[in-house]
């Protein structure tokens, strides 16, 4: 079964992030594929996740969203577990995402401060087998690429619901975890509404 | 004094050309005008009042609270210059002496009891002291625009620190009891029993503070339960007080205890409960807060939701299955994302979606299985489709909506600008 890990969603869920998840799981069950979420919100849970990665990592999926500064200083206690994980999954391939303040647990060093930008962005890359494009909303003043891939972790500073505006890179996750997705009436529905929000807000819409 | 008479006789020359030319619509432009060539009208007009400044600021109840407390003031004999429910930013004061002034910017009024937008709060503040100031709570808003509940608790705090005769708070948010140690002046509290607390599926949607958690100060009043519209509170000085309200839901019961002790702090040995109470009991509400207004003859129940938070309340005290549902979410929501933190489980369909996020909202919501009948993003055509639905029968229609979808809908229905509506 694929296991769906969504790292501290009450403290990591401040624009939303934590749905990347329940997109992801919605998706797979449309498509008529068995899932299973587990919420991680403690240091035991933290190890058993990790143990769980390293046991299925083409199975397992993780998500670390964007915390307040409040929540960030809380989950300090948990730096070391929280580093720890998310670096196994990066370097053995685990799909995931990272967003916003949950990047500096995977960054090599303290990312620098600069401006804040708060505005719709859409980002283009040229990464094998990845989508050329996405779509999502920038509020943040870390000073790194607003999307990059390290191995088969998603880092990225668009907040909310990545994956319900980038149907394409849920597609692939999908595909990561083993379960490319096929078609259903309800994710061509979604997909729609999808198609509407990137002529308003993406480049062309602008 | 002559020095203002240029700006507020062009200021008001636009307002009427804005409503000549925009019938049924409010502007900004006419406060934005006379901001721009009288900016110290603001600050001479609003420490001009015997009585002083009385603020109400926080993420959310400040329209419902200000109304109670302008009402209540008023009920005990007080002229009270005040701002229509949706100008809480530094344009809107500015618009509002436009209405409210003569030609010299002179505001007859004892006091001046205003509702304010967290940050702009700190702007005014920094050059009006306030005498009273009345911090409803901190919730996760607008974070595009506020970045993090922390900042917006340290900007109330600095507008609660500037308060210079009493500071009115919120017991049940540990964010406002965190406030209180940066106040030097008398602080009082309002609060609403745990029983009442629980009643709320999601809880009062305060941020959390992930600190240890602060002692709860002791209310002066406290709303202790409620049976239907009716609820009873208790209050250190005066026992128990029973009082009824228009609307649903546990937040407006604590604007209703947080607009009882704003007013006790102000008018003091003059407040009156039989009269505090006798108004609570009367007033509508604000409008979008529990309103039900008639259109082509049958009840509209109107909601507005501004944050998580308010939209979680007010999802979760929705009357039963709402029979038919029109969702709109407006330019004002500048990233949609917030709304994928809601819990969405008791609204099992919409009718029609609608407004400039139109499409994110149907997204958020087909996400959560609630089903969504049609999208429409042009707001006319969405609201005559609506609208055209024969009676629910049961219940009546709802209409969910963010500020700017509610402004673009009540102008569009021919119903009396926003900020028309006076309290």
């Amino acid at each position: 079964m694929i296991t769906l890990i969504n790292l501290f969603p009450q403290h990591l869920n401040l624009n939303g992030d934590a749905a990347n998840v329940s997109v992801l799981q919605k998706r797979l069950e449309w498509a008529g594929v068995e899932v299973q979420v587990v919420n991680v919100t403690s240091a035991d849970e933290l190890l058993a996740a990790q143990k769980n990665i390293e046991a299925n990592p083409t199975r397992s999926f993780i998500c670390a969203g964007h915390g307040s500064r409040a929540a960030m200083r809380d989950l300090e206690k948990h730096a070391q577990g929280l580093r720890a994980i998310l670096s196994v999954a990066r370097d053995t391939g685990v799909a995931g995402i990272v967003v916003g303040s949950s990047s500096t647990w995977i960054a090599a060093t303290e990312p620098t401060r600069g401006a804040r930008i708060s505005e719709f962005t859409t980002v283009n890359l040229d990464l094998e087998d990845w989508p050329s494009k996405a779509l999502g909303y920038l509020n943040s003043d870390i000073a790194i690429a607003p999307l990059e891939v390290q191995n088969n972790l998603i880092v990225t500073l668009l907040n909310g619901p990545f994956f319900a505006k980038n149907p394409e890179w849920a597609n692939r996750i999908c595909a990561l975890l083993g379960a490319p997705v096929t078609e259903s009436a309800k994710s061509k529905r979604v997909d729609s509404y999808v198609e509407q929000i990137w002529n308003l807000e993406g480049d062309s819409g602008k | 004094m002559l020095r203002y008479l240029p700006a507020l006789i062009l200021g008001r020359l636009v307002r009427v050309l804005v409503r000549i030319f925009r019938k049924g619509g409010g502007s900004a432009l006419p406060g934005l005008i006379l901001s721009k060539i009288a900016p110290g009208i603001l600050n001479r007009t609003l420490s001009s009042f015997r009585d002083g400044l009385i603020i109400v600021t926080g993420s959310a109840g400040k329209s419902t609270t200000t109304k109670m407390l302008v009402a209540i003031a008023r009920a005990h004999g007080k002229t009270v210059f005040t701002n229509p429910s949706t100008a809480n930013i530094l344009q809107g004061f500015y618009s509002t002496i436009i209405e409210k002034s003569d030609m010299l910017g002179r505001i007859s009024a004892d006091v001046a009891i205003l509702e304010m937008d967290e940050g702009h709060a700190e702007l005014l503040t920094r050059t009006v002291s306030p005498r009273q100031v009345t911090v409803m709570n901190v919730m996760e808003d607008q974070i595009d625009r506020f970045v993090d509940p922390e900042l917006v608790r340290e900007t109330l705090t600095k507008v609660a620190a500037r308060a210079k005769s009493h500071v009115v708070l919120n017991a049940d948010d540990q964010n406002t009891i965190l406030m209180a140690s940066s106040v030097s002046v008398e602080t009082t509290w309002f609060g609403v029993s745990e029983q009442l607390r629980t009643e709320e599926k999601n809880g009062l949607a305060t941020a959390p503070t992930f600190l240890p958690a602060q002692p709860r100060p002791t209310p002066r009043i406290q709303a202790e339960s409620r049976q239907g519209p009716r609820v009873t509170a208790s209050d250190q000085v005066f026992g128990t007080i029973e009082f009824e309200l228009p609307n649903r839901g546990v937040h407006f019961i604590l604007d209703a205890v947080a607009a009882l002790e704003s007013a006790r702090s102000y008018l003091q040995d003059d407040f009156d409960t039989a009269v505090a109470v006798e108004v609570l009991s009367s007033l509508p509400p604000v409008f979008a807060r529990g309103e039900v207004s008639t259109v082509n003859g049958e009840p509209v129940e109107f909601v507005l939701v501004q944050n998580p938070g308010s939209m979680q309340l007010n999802l979760d005290n929705l009357d039963g299955q709402p029979e038919q549902v029109m969702f709109a979410i407006g330019r004002d929501v500048h990233d949609p994302s917030w709304m994928w933190t809601v819990d969405y489980s008791n609204l099992k369909h919409v009718d029609m979606v609608s407004g400039f996020n139109a499409y994110e909202a149907a997204l958020v919501l087909e996400y959560n299985e609630v089903e969504v009948v049609a999208v429409q993003d042009d707001l006319d055509k969405a609201i005559e489709a609506f609208f055209a639905m024969p009676k629910p029968v049961t219940g009546i229609k709802t209409v969910i909506f963010s500020a700017d979808a509610m402004r673009r809908l009540r102008r569009s229905m021919g119903f009396w600008s926003p900020e028309e509506v006076e309290r």
